[in-house]
């Protein structure tokens, strides 16, 4: 029932938020149709389902049917792989556009292959070179794409 | 008459049997399944690769090279989306959902022939309906209006949006959200940059690939990642049994094959509709058909067959449009096109007449591209199988790396990838409280689409929306999907009754 209810309020308030952006364009009308007046309708079709599911949840006491994610281990579970892989993904980000892609795609593999408790340091830096190695050689030669492996 | 399709097929073939033509194909469809492997990279991005390298050819051995490599990279997009639950294109998201449920039940192998296999029927048939129907189906084309694509595409999207895994309510919820996302970017109609916030990168809207990616493969990795203990297929040894399907699995998707050639002939045909439509209408309609849909979402094998067989023969079908009217359907059609254009052949309706050999011979090609596709896969996939014993916590990192290199080479962009990056994030957030991707990345496909139609429809009308209900394919459909929409809550609810009347 709780995620039901964060859905349907998350949803009526981007339908919300979607309908005050879309005045910000020409919305015109139904005869010349501006920029707006299309994510406007869709606005407004968003907070109306929105408001559907909060009222579905009265309605819904009884049902045992209902969708459930399985079983979510602990948050902290989450902790160490999550901050890795983002951690990762960052990196990627930044390394690649400043120094890029070799420095990348290395720290992408190594530091979100310690998300997992499992994997210790020198297996996920020796993944990382295995697989930037491999990369390049597929990619870049073996495909010809264009990835800056070095920037100075 | 049938004397007419057989000599059409005869001359065909012998245009394209020759050993240079064979290995032209043959060539496509090895580096397109290569290329295909990669998730984020489907046809469109292989096809403008290697495009230059069609120059030197003759027509018709480009021609060859490039349906080799259509299908090659279809068919390793199946692979992808089976194994690792990363759609190679929008039309693949649809194979997920069934695909990768039989993959971790150790049936992956099956899985990947019966896609295999469905898609080579879905040509087959494609072929012979293309060859029977050609002409016929043009002229049907013709009727389709604004107004008729409209109502198509919505009703294809309120069918798609019950595949969700969770309430149909949020399953059209998440369809809103992606047609909201493919309102992003530049208006074409009046050149508005709409939602964009002043950046620069999202003035061409959110790449679709980078969506798809996000909300299946990042999704899944953030969801699995320090919990999936070994390999990612559970059971099931490499034995010769788990790579071919078993006779009861053969026999379930004869059916959905052919049903699902039907639909996606049908849809291939009408120009301007996406090839992911026709996968998830036949996804629909099975799960709607089947004695038991609680097992669709759970490695139903007729929610692999029934897509499969509809892409591959929408994709020929629409062929079609793109040689004869010269109008194609998605993206890779129009590269398709520049490439005969390229080679000095102009389509149009013409082509029949003058190049019948052109025409058919790609036909046959298409044909033969499939035959290679099937031989050369069959001992791969045990090789495609045994990969995915690697403990799970070293695939999650190449999976994300894959996903990165293949959004980036999109538009050589880091931008698409930070997207990427951050909507996989969001999409946890979604599926946490019950909105599922795969409608989601529908609604963003057509979105843009059923806009365009939606306005051009009512500029029609000067503004009256009645137009939808008095023209009369387009009432049709309206009154159809009106009908169907309530019949389904309507048998909600007495489901609802019947059960809370049992409950003590």
């Amino acid at each position: 029932m709780k995620t039901d209810y964060i859905a349907g309020m998350t949803t009526i308030l981007t339908g919300i938020g979607i309908i005050f952006w879309s005045y910000k364009y020409d919305i015109g009308t139904l005869r010349q149709m501006g920029p707006g007046y299309y994510p406007m309708l869709l606005g407004y079709l968003m907070t109306i389902f929105g408001i559907i599911i909060i009222i579905q949840i009265r309605y819904k006491a009884n049902r045992s049917g209902k969708y459930t994610p399985q079983k979510r281990s602990s948050i902290k579970s989450y902790l160490r792989p999550w901050l890795s892989i983002i951690a990762g993904m960052f990196a990627f980000l930044a390394l690649g556009y400043y120094t890029g892609f070799l420095l990348g795609t290395l720290l992408l593999i190594t530091l979100s292959a310690l998300g997992d408790r499992e994997t210790s340091i020198i297996q996920a830096i020796f993944l990382g070179i295995i697989v930037t190695a491999a990369t390049i050689g597929i990619f870049v030669y073996g495909l010809g794409m264009q990835f800056p492996l070095i920037k100075y | 008459m049938f004397e007419n399709i057989i000599s059409n097929i005869a001359l065909g073939f012998s245009v394209a049997f020759s050993l240079k033509y064979l290995s032209y194909a043959f060539l496509g469809v090895l580096l397109g399944n290569i290329i295909g492997i990669l998730p984020g990279i489907g046809a469109l991005a292989a096809i403008s690769m290697l495009l230059p390298v069609t120059y030197g050819l003759d027509p018709i051995g480009s021609l060859l090279m490039l349906a080799g490599l259509y299908y090659g990279t279809s068919f390793g997009g199946a692979t992808t989306s089976i194994l690792l639950n990363l759609p190679g294109t929008a039309a693949h998201a649809v194979t997920c959902l069934d695909g990768n449920p039989l993959a971790k039940q150790g049936k992956g192998g099956n899985a990947i022939f019966i896609a295999m296999f469905a898609s080579f029927i879905g040509v087959f048939i494609g072929m012979i309906l293309m060859s029977l129907f050609g002409p016929l189906l043009v002229e049907f084309a013709f009727m389709f209006g604004a107004p008729e694509y409209f109502v198509l595409m919505t009703a294809g999207l309120l069918a798609a949006s019950t595949t969700a895994r969770g309430s149909y309510l949020k399953g059209l919820i998440g369809m809103v959200l992606g047609l909201f996302l493919g309102t992003i970017g530049t208006d074409i109609n009046s050149g508005t940059e709409r939602f964009t916030a002043g950046l620069p990168q999202l003035a061409e809207g959110i790449s679709l690939v980078a969506v798809a990616m996000a909300f299946f493969g990042v999704n899944d990795v953030l969801e699995n990642a320090g919990h999936l203990r070994g390999g990612v297929l559970t059971g099931g040894g490499l034995s010769g049994r788990s790579i071919r399907p078993t006779r009861e699995e053969i026999r379930t998707s004869a059916m959905p094959i052919i049903r699902g050639c039907g639909l996606g002939s049908f849809f291939g045909i009408l120009p301007g509709t996406s090839g992911g439509l026709a996968s998830f209408m036949s996804y629909v309609t099975e799960k709607r058909i089947s004695k038991h849909p609680e097992k669709f979402g759970e490695g139903a094998i007729e929610g692999v067959a029934g897509p499969e067989a509809a892409n591959s023969s929408g994709s020929i079908t629409a062929f079609i449009p793109t040689l004869t009217l010269g109008i194609p359907g998605d993206a890779v059609m129009a590269l398709m096109l520049g490439a005969l254009m390229i080679h000095d052949i102009t389509p149009g309706p013409q082509i029949l007449a003058e190049q019948p050999e052109l025409f058919w011979g790609l036909i046959v090609s298409f044909f033969i591209g499939n035959v290679m596709l099937m031989l050369l896969n069959i001992p791969l996939i045990g090789v495609w199988v045994r990969l995915l014993s690697v403990p799970y916590r070293f695939i999650y990192p190449v999976v994300l790396l894959l996903i990165a290199v293949g959004v980036y080479s999109g538009n050589n962009s880091l931008f698409d990838v930070g997207e990427v990056f951050i909507l996989g994030i969001i999409a946890v957030g979604y599926k946490i409280i019950g909105i599922d991707g795969a409608p989601l990345v529908l609604g963003l496909v057509l979105g843009p689409l059923i806009e365009e139609n939606f306005r051009r429809a009512l500029v029609l009308s000067r503004g009256d929306v009645s137009i939808f209900v008095t023209r009369p394919l387009s009432g049709l459909f309206v009154f159809a999907t009106l009908f169907t929409v309530i019949f389904i809550i309507y048998r909600k609810y007495r489901k609802r009754a019947v059960t809370s009347s049992v409950i003590p």
